[in-house]
């Protein structure tokens, strides 16, 4: 443990003693390590730590957080003590008591990242660059990078729980760029998984995902320009599961709901999609890149339904917005670290297998956009507009998958889009990102099968 | 353990290690945050953060270890793990451990070291009151946040250069609801202060809730080619999210296309572009030495249209036979060190934003975007942005305008920006004022 029980004792005491009614304490030792070749040679390297421990105090459904470097006892009680006198002035330290609690780990790991040699990883990112770099004469730069990272926390609060958590980060990086001296065009696979270095030996092909990315450079390299306006578009598995994530998945997050801006808010119960769409947050999936044994408050991970043919279910829900909402938990409260307070976010987010075939989504087009790759978005949960980036896109015509376009994007408002799913295919895939929210930047995986959106916005030229 | 005395455990240690060439970052940021909601402080947040960071040239190759644990046992880990990371590197020209530039612009010490909470408990509930006083029709200001951030930098090398310098912002954001006929709109603003007594809740809730009026009715537009205008944000961002081609680094590893046009006129000739750490109105982004020690300045990227230069660290500046510009900056302590500007600015024009919209007839005003960290590649100056702002109808405002995108290449839009305004402003480490481009193309229905 990152902190002795009886310490955590002692600073949830003190942190209650102006008059909080819940106090949390979250530890953090991670080790980040990164490498990257480019430019034909391996030219970064870089080891790092992060250390320290974030301070929650909760009066009703007001919250106070204070964090610092400092994890010895003194340390930790002078953060307890800031962070309590913005709730109230000093009375006496209330007694804590605290019973230490095993999860399970149900996402096992072989390889930490100490335990593989450097240059077992370096041989390992040079095979990558050069299946790239060779994909194409016109691959002119290529960049391959292996991040690992190993996150260990330390979760006490004063309702007694006290328990640890370590969760190991294995990612892959693939940056290829095409170009014909007057134009770029840039092509991106980052598979990554919740596991050790093993991924890289039973599951991941590195070499596979580098040539992928070639072939989305090179492919857009010769593409013309997306044309512009309303169609019908057909977004392909895995990553474009992006779609949900973005035009739905956000604004069913206790962060926007409690504060009664969402579209979705007050809506459980209601048909709000498709009755093609069910759409599902599954923090257990074993080793998956958004998983988790317990979240960032120690609740344990869960498969959220979030909607069953089309009628909305549930919401994503951390501790303090639970209060308010008067719901309990799902499993949902994450932050990036320490240094940030957590809230309601997503963990492995998908739209589940539906009942059409791939081939019969693409003959239903008379005219419209195969969406093959995704990029990222954004969108805004007050309004739900939103809006993402097709990273590799082809012209439908006559349920024919025809000529490549380049540089377009997706936008709508997720309230309407999700009606707009008439199609959901059957080869569910998952893909790994980032998301980033109010508690800093956090693994998610976002998946779905081949899904057909019978009108949407396309951003082209 | 302070910074003073780790220092000297890592000096003992690298020379133990035998390693010769080495410098040691560090930064301590602390900042309170407070939103208001409802009437009342909802969050508080109080953080402090020490980050320090190893980087070390063995036989000619660069690692990196960093820690935010300060302690003896851990000053020797970070010196052997950076010397591990170096042992990793196969490129080993031009690593440069710097000895100092001959003068340093000094910047005044931060303007304060911390802000009561008290008064920024009141101005978090005077932008929520101001908001919603404003007009009735706003039905909830989500976010009410004020904030105080102090950062300190310090860097030593094996040259025994020793730079330190802090600096103080405060903040206001406010993001709020409006409804009208049954539809929401959303309003935002955020402006940083130079200190506490220049916070303007007036001004920072007044333009979220005319931000959030002006859209009401806001319908979508025909596709087709317009001519845009960029509100001074907008251009602001669009230029933030394309400073990468700027970098010789990029340049020279083909992500910038503008490898070999130093000199050449890359821009329109109303465009000039500076890159100036030390503008009077920017607050946390000032700085006097970059990420290596070198001497920040300011200077030309593009005169009236021409690339005076590229910018450069030290790396990409020996490997071109040239200067560093001072603008090998650090992301944060725990990043590696890279090309990016410290305040990159287009220089206002001569127009006011009514004489902008006169020129242009019929056009897109464009005062927000969205998915700029998606759906705008640098590596090829291709974006395709979710948009908002209005639709301007014989040289004027006519309507509200959403649910559009612009499209277009960055490196094209240079050429063609055919005006630019009077109206200045910077965000962040990025200013601009409004800018005309004479043709992009718009997706809407």
């Amino acid at each position: 443990m990152l902190i002795k029980k009886a310490i955590a004792e002692k600073i949830l005491g003190r942190a209650l003693s102006t008059g909080g009614d819940f106090a949390e304490i979250f530890a953090e030792d991670s080790l980040k390590n990164s490498i990257r070749m480019i430019d034909d040679k391996i030219d970064t390297a870089i080891s790092g730590r992060l250390y320290g421990a974030g301070i929650r105090i909760y009066r009703g459904v007001k919250s106070v957080y204070a964090t610092t470097n400092d994890l010895t006892e003194k340390g930790l009680l002078e953060c307890a003590e800031r962070a309590a006198a913005v709730i109230g002035s000093l009375k006496a330290d209330i007694q804590v008591n605290l019973t230490e609690k095993k999860y399970p780990d149900v996402h096992p790991v072989a390889l930490l990242p100490g335990s593989v040699d450097a240059k077992e990883k370096a041989a390992l990112i040079k095979a990558a660059y050069w299946a790239l770099k060779n994909y194409s004469p016109e691959i002119v730069q290529a960049q391959t990078s292996l991040l690992e990272r190993v996150q260990n926390v330390c979760i006490a609060n004063s309702e007694g729980l006290f328990t640890e958590d370590r969760r190991v980060y294995t990612r892959f990086g693939n940056l290829a760029l095409a170009s014909d001296g007057v134009e770029n065009q840039s092509g991106w696979e980052a598979p990554g998984r919740m596991r050790g270095y093993e991924v890289f030996r039973d599951e991941i092909d590195v070499e596979e995902y580098a040539k992928t990315a070639a072939k989305t450079a090179v492919t857009m390299l010769h593409a013309g320009n997306c044309p512009a306006g309303r169609m019908t578009v057909a977004i392909e598995n895995a990553f474009g599961g992006a779609i949900f994530h973005e035009a739905c998945g956000h604004l069913l997050e206790a962060t926007s709901v409690a504060k009664g801006s969402s579209p979705f808010a007050g809506k459980i119960g209601q048909k709000i999609a498709n009755e093609k769409v069910t759409a599902i947050d599954d923090g257990t999936i074993p080793n998956a890149w958004g998983s988790i044994n317990i979240d960032d408050e120690g609740s344990p991970a869960r498969r959220n339904v979030l909607i069953k043919d089309g009628v909305l279910q549930g919401y994503l829900v951390d501790r303090l917005n639970g209060r308010i909402m008067g719901m309990e938990s799902t499993g949902s409260g994450r932050r990036e670290s320490y240094q940030y307070a957590p809230t309601s976010r997503m963990t492995n987010t998908y739209i589940d297998k539906g009942p059409d075939k791939s081939e019969d989504i693409i003959k239903s087009i008379e005219y419209g956009l195969y969406a093959r790759k995704m990029g990222g978005g954004s969108v805004s949960p007050a309004t739900g507009e939103f809006n993402f980036a097709v990273a590799e896109g082809y012209i439908v015509r006559k349920g024919e998958i025809c000529e490549a376009v380049r540089g377009a994007s997706l936008i709508g408002k997720g309230a309407e889009i999700i009606m707009n799913i008439d199609m959901v295919g059957q080869n569910l895939a998952h893909g790994a990102g980032m998301c980033g929210s109010i508690s800093g930047s956090v693994p998610t995986n976002v998946g779905q099968p081949l899904i057909r959106v019978s009108e949407i916005t396309v951003g082209g030229r | 353990m302070t910074y003073e005395e780790f220092k000297r455990e890592i000096i003992k240690n690298a020379e133990a290690a035998g390693i010769a060439e080495y410098d040691l970052y560090y930064s301590r940021g602390l900042s309170t945050t407070v939103f208001a909601f409802k009437e009342e402080i909802s969050d508080f947040s109080d953080k402090t953060s020490v980050g320090l960071c190893f980087r070390c040239i063995t036989d000619g190759k660069t690692g990196y270890s960093h820690t935010q644990r300060l302690d003896a046992e851990e000053a020797v880990r970070l010196v052997e793990d950076a010397k591990a990371c170096a042992g990793i590197i196969e490129s080993d020209e031009f690593s440069i451990i710097y000895s100092g530039s001959e003068s340093y612009n000094k910047l005044p010490p931060a303007a304060e070291i911390s802000v009561d909470a008290s008064l920024l408990i009141e101005k978090a509930l005077e932008i929520e009151s101001k908001a919603k006083a404003k007009d009735p029709r706003v039905l909830s200001v989500d976010y009410a946040i004020s904030a105080f951030s102090y950062g300190e930098t310090a860097l030593y090398n094996s040259h025994g250069l020793d730079l330190r310098e802090d600096r103080s912002a405060c903040e206001l954001y406010c993001s709020l609801v409006v409804e009208d006929g049954g539809r929401k709109y959303i309003g935002f603003e955020g402006k940083s202060y130079a200190s506490s007594d220049k916070m303007d809740t007036d001004g920072v809730a007044g333009k979220a809730v005319d931000m959030a009026i002006g859209a009401i009715g806001g319908k979508s537009v025909k596709s087709g080619q317009y001519p845009v205008i960029f509100s001074s944000r907008t251009a602001a961002e669009m230029l933030g999210a394309f400073a990468g081609i700027f970098s010789a680094d990029a340049a020279q590893k083909g992500l910038s296309l503008l490898a070999g046009k130093e000199g050449e006129k890359i821009a329109a000739p109303v465009v000039t572009i500076m890159d100036d750490p030390f503008h009077p109105e920017s607050n946390f982004t000032k700085t006097s030495f970059d990420g290596e020690g070198v001497a920040t300045y300011t200077k030309h990227v593009i005169k009236n249209g021409v690339l005076k230069t590229l910018l450069y660290d030290l790396k990409s500046a020996a490997k071109a036979g040239k200067a560093s510009t001072g603008n090998g900056m650090k992301a944060s302590f725990a990043s590696n060190v890279e090309v990016s500007p410290t305040n990159l600015l287009i220089s206002p024009g001569e127009h006011s934003l009514e004489e902008l919209m006169q020129k242009a007839g019929t056009a897109l005003y464009i005062t927000e975007l969205k998915g700029l960290h998606a759906s705008a590649d640098s590596s090829t100056g291709d974006f395709s942005l979710e948009s908002k702002g209005y639709l301007i109808e014989n040289g004027k405002i006519s309507r509200p305008a959403e649910q559009f995108t612009v499209a277009g290449n960055f490196y094209r839009l240079l050429e063609d920006i055919t005006a630019l305004g009077n109206d200045f402003q910077i965000e962040s480490a990025y200013g601009a004022p409004s800018a005309l481009i004479s043709g992009l193309a718009v997706a809407g229905e």
